[in-house]
């Protein structure tokens, strides 16, 4: 792709995402016709259809932009780093470690400590879950790899899990709270809590973005990368990071949403090939658009009842990517 | 957010107590709602059972985006029950429903104070 054809490709993505961020304000199972909806929003003074704009619709459509662009950062950073095109954002326990912060906060009384307590004690369990990977990974040390890292947040993962179900086993009463939280979803999504995580999530975007170079040669393979001079450990530390730090407050202020972080970067190499400074900001576009996409369906197939979004996000994004990988099989891209 | 509908134990409650379930049309038991569906169907008053793990006080309540423009949270019409008393069908299970009656209808009984649950 060239220079100006990169630059159309992503203004036509901000105009899809800004056409459907203003059309998602129209969506919802409460009926608001669209006419009337400009009026509401200009009108000063309280009604009840103003709250379910602002106070409800909008937040959600920020939060699914957010969540959407850091997951697939994420994903992006991760599938660059491992060299691994099934690496999503959970793939280095991201997710099993915010369950297990948010299963333990709820044990203790979590949900009536305020608004802000289950998605906080998430991203610490997150953030907890990827440092141990880290260490134990050997990623710290000077002959670390990739791999390493891969095989010990599958362990890790898979402790952390046994542990969050072995807590929902002893606790049955809290079933049904902890069961809510971890299918995720961002009907509960209020302007202080974007305020706080919004920020995160975005610092962790910018961050992969930044270290778009030093992903590149990371492709290359640890020895190349080497060999052109990059601190090789230093930059997957910090590239791991940013990737977990955008995770961490997705998860916590969403929970655990699937496939967005895994679609969407191979979605947008094939538009725009692998070079990473292009690959992480159309990635970003591109998860944005699906979970806000998803959400729309979330909240509208089924009035007045809402759909997890993560089940929308599997059974719209699962096809989609089986029919890349069937394209992409055929141009024999895959290897 | 998780509510009962109408083929429910709370569900019968309510409407033995004299009040209609705005969710009473979904077909599901406990169906999953859209905050916003909870808003435009605008609630007289929102019952809220205490149980286990999940506390649920009004203030907590209030403080679910969206809520706390709706005219019953303003008005304080908010009532949080003892789970043990409504989510169990046993002989307890009166008291609930003489708690809900009457602050559905505090004109029908003329006693002052809530029952002894």
């Amino acid at each position: 792709v060239t220079g100006r054809g990169f630059a159309l490709l992503v203004a036509a993505l901000c105009a899809a995402l800004l056409v459907a961020a203003l059309g998602s304000l129209l969506v919802g199972s409460a009926e608001i016709p669209a006419q009337r909806t400009l009026t509401l929003l200009l009108a000063s003074g309280p009604s009840l259809e103003r709250t379910i704009l602002l106070e409800l619709r909008l937040p959600r459509i920020v939060l699914a932009l957010l969540v959407g662009a850091g997951l697939a950062a994420a994903g992006t950073a991760y599938q660059g780093l491992f060299l691994n095109p099934l690496a999503d954002p959970f793939v280095i326990g991201a997710s099993s470690g915010a369950a297990l912060g948010a299963t333990v906060a709820i044990l203790l009384g979590g949900a009536s400590w305020g608004a802000g307590a289950l998605p906080l004690t998430a991203f610490c369990g997150s953030l907890g879950a990827v440092g141990l990977v880290y260490l134990l990974g050997g990623a710290a040390g000077a002959r670390s790899s990739p791999l390493s890292l891969l095989l010990a947040g599958a362990a890790v993962s898979t402790i952390v899990g046994s542990l969050v179900s072995l807590l929902m086993i002893l606790h049955d009463q809290s079933l049904g709270v902890l069961f809510n939280w971890l299918l995720g979803g961002l009907a509960t999504t209020s302007w202080r809590e974007i305020a706080w995580g919004g920020p995160m999530i975005a610092v962790g975007i910018l961050s992969v973005w930044l270290l778009a170079r030093p992903l590149d040669a990371l492709g290359l393979g640890d020895e190349t990368a080497q060999s052109l001079g990059l601190p090789v450990t230093g930059f997957r530390l910090a590239i791991v990071l940013a990737a977990t730090i955008a995770t961490a407050a997705s998860v916590a202020l969403a929970g655990i949403i699937g496939f967005v972080g895994l679609v969407a970067p191979h979605a947008a190499r094939m538009l725009v090939g692998g070079r990473n400074s292009r690959l992480v900001p159309v990635s970003c576009l591109l998860g944005s658009l699906l979970l806000l996409l998803a959400d729309d369906a979330a909240r509208s197939l089924v009035p007045p009842q809402e759909i997890p979004v993560s089940i929308v996000t599997s059974l719209v994004g699962g096809p989609f990517f089986l029919f890349l990988l069937r394209r992409s099989s055929r141009a024999g891209e895959l290897r | 957010m998780m509510t009962a509908s109408r083929e429910t134990l709370i569900g019968r409650l309510i409407e033995m107590a004299g009040g209609v379930n705005i969710f009473a049309d979904v077909s599901s038991r406990y169906p999953q709602v859209s905050p916003e569906a909870v808003v435009a169907r605008n609630p007289d008053l929102i019952v809220a059972p205490n149980h286990h793990a999940s506390t649920v006080d009004a203030r907590a309540l209030a403080r679910q985006p969206g809520l706390a423009g709706l005219p019953a949270v303003r008005r304080g019409r908010v009532l949080v029950l003892d789970g043990d008393l409504v989510s169990r069908p046993g002989p307890r299970i009166a008291d609930a429903l003489e708690l809900l009656a009457r602050t559905l209808h505090p004109d029908l009984f003329p006693g002052r104070g809530a029952p002894t649950p």
